[in-house]
């Protein structure tokens, strides 16, 4: 068995499936383990929220039944209804795009070239040569198309538009003041976001100070009573609204003249409460930047339609590299092939052009060089037909079966492992 | 980065056709109005390059871009033939004075270049529009900045050139050989940029009324010069 990938992932199985099925990278060895104790098998472990995948090269059979086994355990009901089985080339060219984000639920996301990198990491001991090369070869791929395409370009989720808007404002975030009004996980998450991007002094009013004092510990900021953040409106750079009150909180009466007094100094107001916090008139004075959730989404939208249209350009940087890597993959079963073949021939040409020349011993140096030259272009003459089939076959990524044939027509036995550099020995 | 090696590209072509011209004639290429049409492009685009080497913006192309055009199409149909020129010198008073007004003229372009951007990005930004503006213009602090930096050193720059040219009209040519309109033109531009970055120093003008205010400053002091080029004659005719 080839290369051999069997797994799920957010297109094939709902979240409480993946959820079940996922390991952390922390037990990612021991499973590893196991299942090259039970089958034999040389193997990677993907595991994210989105996808579970057993990467395989050269396994027996008995691996990806193995798997099932153990997964469907996990599962508390059978794989096979979610799971799919890649072989071969397909492997590498589902790896590739998956270290690139092309099969990622948000299109672009970085998180996964480094999720990739992580398996690869943690199967350093359970992976072979092929292993390797093929996850070197598929965070290369992720790199070019994160480097030379706008893939990853963009806000994909509302918390990064909410970065995203604030930068398209200010520019550099360092140093910024932020206020945050009332709680939610989504603000928090984009407030959490604009701190890691530089801003600095973050002010947190709640109906409930205590409440407000819980979130400004998570930001690192300072919980204020619910009335002072009216005059922070003149301060402040960001506000981010999240109050679960039913109707418009933030309104011309409350912000209107501390917003006028600003002197021109743009404010952006993230409204991601619904029913919206803030009155739609406030966003209409002048240097007032307005934004509730249908907007954060509308720029999360705008950026996928972008990341689409960049798919061709990573499709080509992905199939570069796969025709890379499979160059070598299927060359290397046709290097070895070959070389086993020559390696027989001459052992046989020798010892018996050895034999023959002990009874031919009245020749001189002259015809015993002619003999000697008569076997090796008899032998290359054999060997050229056999060689060059496993070269094109080689060439069009179908040498294995050929080697493999030859190797028995020709009694050369094993095909031989080669030592290559895992993560950590590069 | 593709922008930045084509704008270098350009600001080193035209510097080099700059060169030869100053080979060819024997002078800067600061006299007559191709020249120094020219040389004012060069300029205009120089200092689009730094914008963009600086903040890797390549957004402030899309308006430095069609203004270095402009400017040389004018001097291409005004023509690079021999100027006669009237005046009885073109010494070092002459050169300082163009050159300093020249430059000072190119960064308000740079300004009127960031005011444009700035306006359309506050417009896509106000009207909740996430398009290509949004997506490729810079950050409007940022352009801010760019105006709030053109204003402050133009001004300076072309009180340089206007103190300049005083010295050259007193020294080398003669307050009646310079024509009212003349006086009035350089005043003019002098006084409109000099109240921008005063009000922008203080802080009273940022944002979207400074982008406004150095479009209008722009469009008054090309308008101006263009009158100027327009209806005078001889050694009056402008440059």
């Amino acid at each position: 068995m080839g290369l051999t990938l069997v797994g799920l992932n957010h297109r094939t199985a709902p979240v409480e499936i993946r959820e079940r099925l996922y390991w952390p990278v922390a037990e990612v060895p021991g499973v590893l383990q196991k299942l090259a104790g039970a089958s034999g098998a040389r193997a990677v472990l993907l595991s994210t929220c989105n996808r579970t995948e057993f990467y395989l090269s050269e396994s027996p059979a008995q691996a990806l039944e193995v798997i099932s086994r153990q997964a469907s355990a996990r599962l508390g009901q059978p794989l096979d209804p979610y799971s799919y089985v890649l072989q071969e080339r397909q492997v590498a060219e589902h790896l590739f795009r998956v270290a690139a984000g092309m099969d990622s639920l948000v299109l672009g996301e970085s998180q996964v070239q480094g999720q990739v990198r992580e398996a690869w990491e943690a199967a350093q001991s359970s992976a072979d040569p092929v292993l390797h090369r093929l996850f070197q070869s598929a965070l290369r791929a992720g790199g070019r198309v994160r480097a030379e395409t706008a893939l990853g370009a963009g806000a994909a989720s509302v918390p990064s538009a909410s970065v995203e808007l604030a930068h398209k404002i200010f520019g550099d975030l360092s140093g910024r003041k932020a206020l945050v009004l009332g709680s939610g996980e989504m603000a928090e998450l984009a407030m959490g976001l604009l701190v890691s991007e530089g801003v600095r002094t973050v002010m947190v009013a709640h109906r409930h100070l205590e409440h407000a004092a819980q979130i400004a510990e998570k930001l690192g900021g300072r919980a204020v009573e619910y009335d002072e953040a009216w005059p922070m409106f003149g301060e402040v750079d960001v506000v981010v609204t999240s109050t679960a009150a039913p109707h418009a909180i933030v309104t011309m009466p409350h912000v209107g003249e501390v917003v006028a007094r600003r002197g021109g100094r743009p404010l952006c107001i993230l409204d991601i409460a619904v029913p919206r916090d803030v009155d739609p008139v406030v966003g209409r004075l002048d240097n007032v930047f307005l934004y509730d959730i249908d907007d954060l989404q509308g720029v999360v939208a705008a950026t996928i339609g972008i990341r689409r249209r960049e798919m061709p350009a990573a499709e080509r940087i992905v199939q570069q590299e796969l025709r890379h890597f499979w160059d070598w993959y299927g060359g290397r079963g046709a290097v070895d092939a070959i070389r086993q073949l020559r390696d027989h021939a001459e052992g046989l040409r020798a010892a018996e052009l050895e034999r023959a020349l002990r009874r031919l011993a009245h020749l001189g140096p002259a015809d015993r060089e002619r003999v000697e030259y008569l076997t090796r272009a008899l032998m290359n003459k054999f060997l050229h037909g056999p060689t060059r089939a496993l070269r094109t076959a080689a060439g069009n990524g179908d040498d294995r079966e050929l080697a493999e044939a030859v190797r028995r027509l020709f009694d050369l036995g094993e095909a031989p492992t080669h030592p290559e550099a895992g993560p950590h020995q590069q | 980065m593709p922008a930045l090696a084509a704008a270098f590209t350009a600001v080193v072509l035209h510097f080099a056709a700059l060169l030869a011209y100053a080979r060819n004639t024997g002078a800067l290429p600061l006299s007559g109005m191709a020249p120094a049409l020219s040389s004012l492009g060069f300029l205009v685009g120089l200092l689009a390059f730094l914008v963009l080497w600086l903040t890797r913006e390549r957004a402030i192309a899309l308006v430095a871009a069609p203004l270095v055009v402009l400017l040389l199409v004018a001097a291409l149909s005004t023509g690079f033939g021999s100027t006669p020129s009237q005046a009885p010198t073109r010494g070092a008073w002459f050169v300082l004075h163009v050159g300093a007004s020249l430059l000072g003229l190119a960064l308000i372009a740079v300004a009127f270049a960031a005011s444009a951007l700035y306006l359309l990005q506050h417009r896509e930004l106000k009207a909740r529009r996430f398009g290509a503006i949004f997506q490729v213009f810079p950050p409007l602090e940022q352009l801010d900045r760019i105006n709030h930096i053109a204003l402050v050193l133009g001004f300076p720059t072309l009180t340089l050139g206007v103190v300049l040219g005083a010295g050259y009209v007193g020294l080398e040519v003669g307050m009646e050989r310079i024509g009212p309109a003349h006086l009035g033109v350089g005043l003019g531009a002098w006084a409109v940029l000099g109240a921008m970055a005063g009000l922008r120093l203080t802080g009273l003008l940022r944002g979207r009324r400074a982008a406004m205010g150095s479009i209008a400053g722009f469009a008054l002091i090309a308008a101006s010069y263009t009158m100027l080029v327009l209806l005078q004659h001889g050694f009056r005719r402008f440059l």
